[in-house]
């Protein structure tokens, strides 16, 4: 009986339309992602029922379980004049390079005393830095906290900034001020100090605070 | 077009196989399918789905260290113990010696109801502002007005004071504002707990040495 013979070669199959699709795919996801800088510590912060969306104009204080603080505020701009605020009061001198590493180097959680030496290193050394690092110091005397002169300076240089391009005739957002606490963290210890700051140091101008969360199921009817 | 390219060596071209018109060259896509899937996968992985949001909380302003803390409405108002262990206790209006703290869950039969029940005038009030807002019967500022008019009233909308211990976590007092925030009560402070409020919370602290805390 002679046997019918089969093709031996594989089907051949369009993958085409599987291609479009990936590609279609990896477009989407590629212009969906957000690229954020890196952050120094990882928290990981409650939820809420809230939908409001997290304010990309901000000062941003950043708690980690520990307790640990960190700032961070937007604007190229406004970190050069806060820096420039800190340094006088200080008595610290930042160098040209100095300056300009500050002005890309997001969130940091170091002392003031210690900021040029922590700007000079390169990004791997300042990842351990910001592993092994106290924070920003707090105090209960609101005068004396460290954070309280970035919080002060930080929000001056903005209110300055934006003067400066009202007069040149365009408007700029407020600035938000966020607080990003990890949901582990004790509130008495830190947190609240951070709210109480905000206040004391604000004088009324820096009450309405914007608290980052996760997010839940939308509020059921 | 894109095929799967057969490992038969020579065999191919003996069985079956048309040849390729001439002008349209087989190109082997499959390295390329290779990269689209990789990426694709990378960025499935890293994309974070649920954004992050905001909560809004609005400090309450300098207080004066002269005047006594203590000195708020006490109608309508519940003030929440937070306490370790993600446990908290709350009492209504005014402390007395007899005040007996009780304990809330923070699940939603518990915590939520409170809140709801307390509030329900104010809540009542809302929901038919908002009814008359949809039927256009009410002009968006004055709506604005009467809702913050009604959130706010004295005596009759609740207040919340919310306390915490030297064990609270923050994501208990986040979870606490969070349903502040949806039992609609715009009054609401954070503060420091006073002696009497502890003494309450561990009675045992006071008489004997204070009971070290697991941390």
């Amino acid at each position: 009986m002679p046997k019918i013979k089969l093709p031996r070669s594989s089907p051949s199959i369009d993958m085409t339309p599987m291609v479009d699709l990936a590609f279609l795919l990896v477009t989407f996801f590629m212009l969906a992602a957000q690229f954020r800088p890196q952050e120094p510590v990882t928290v990981s912060t409650p939820s809420s029922h809230s939908s409001d969306l997290v304010p990309d104009k901000a000062m941003t204080i950043t708690i980690d379980t520990k307790g640990r603080v960190f700032f961070d505020i937007t604007g190229t701009e406004v970190r050069k004049a806060m820096l420039q605020t800190i340094a006088d009061k200080h008595n610290i001198k930042f160098t040209d390079e100095q300056v300009k590493k500050f002005l890309v180097a997001g969130s940091f959680g170091v002392k003031i005393s210690q900021l040029p030496k922590f700007l000079d290193m390169s990004d791997g050394d300042r990842t351990k830095v910001n592993a092994v690092t106290e924070g920003i110091p707090l105090d209960t005397i609101y005068s004396k906290s460290e954070l309280g002169d970035w919080i002060i300076a930080g929000f001056d240089a903005d209110q300055a900034r934006r003067a400066e391009l009202k007069a040149g005739g365009t408007e700029d957002k407020k600035l938000a001020l966020v607080v990003k606490a990890d949901g582990a963290a004790k509130f008495n210890q830190k947190v609240k100090v951070v709210f109480n700051t905000f206040v004391e140091r604000g004088n009324g101008r820096l009450n309405r605070l914007k608290l980052i969360t996760g997010e839940e199921a939308a509020k059921k009817e | 077009m894109a095929e799967i390219s057969d490992g038969g060596g020579g065999h191919g071209n003996k069985h079956g196989k048309k040849r390729k018109k001439p002008g349209m060259p087989r190109i082997d896509m499959t390295p390329m399918v290779d990269m689209a899937f990789l990426l694709l996968t990378f960025f499935v992985l890293t994309t974070t789905l649920s954004k992050p949001k905001v909560m809004r909380l609005s400090m309450p302003a300098k207080q004066d260290k002269t005047k006594p803390q203590d000195n708020l409405p006490v109608n309508n108002v519940l003030t929440f113990l937070l306490t370790g262990d993600d446990k908290v206790k709350y009492y209504y209006n005014a402390m007395k010696d007899t005040t007996v703290l009780q304990e809330v869950s923070y699940a939603n039969d518990g915590l939520r109801n409170l809140l709801l029940e307390k509030n329900k005038i104010t809540i009542g009030k809302l929901k038919e502002l908002k009814g008359k807002h949809d039927a256009k019967q009410l002009a968006d500022s004055t709506f604005d007005r009467m809702v913050r008019q009604a959130k706010t009233e004295q005596n009759v909308a609740l207040s919340v004071i919310i306390k915490t211990d030297s064990l609270a976590s923050y994501k208990n007092v986040v979870d606490l504002l969070d349903e502040v925030n949806l039992a609609e009560v715009a009054s609401f402070a954070v503060q420091d707990a006073n002696a009497k409020e502890l003494e309450k919370l561990n009675p045992s602290a006071v008489s004997t040495t204070t009971v070290q805390p697991n941390q």
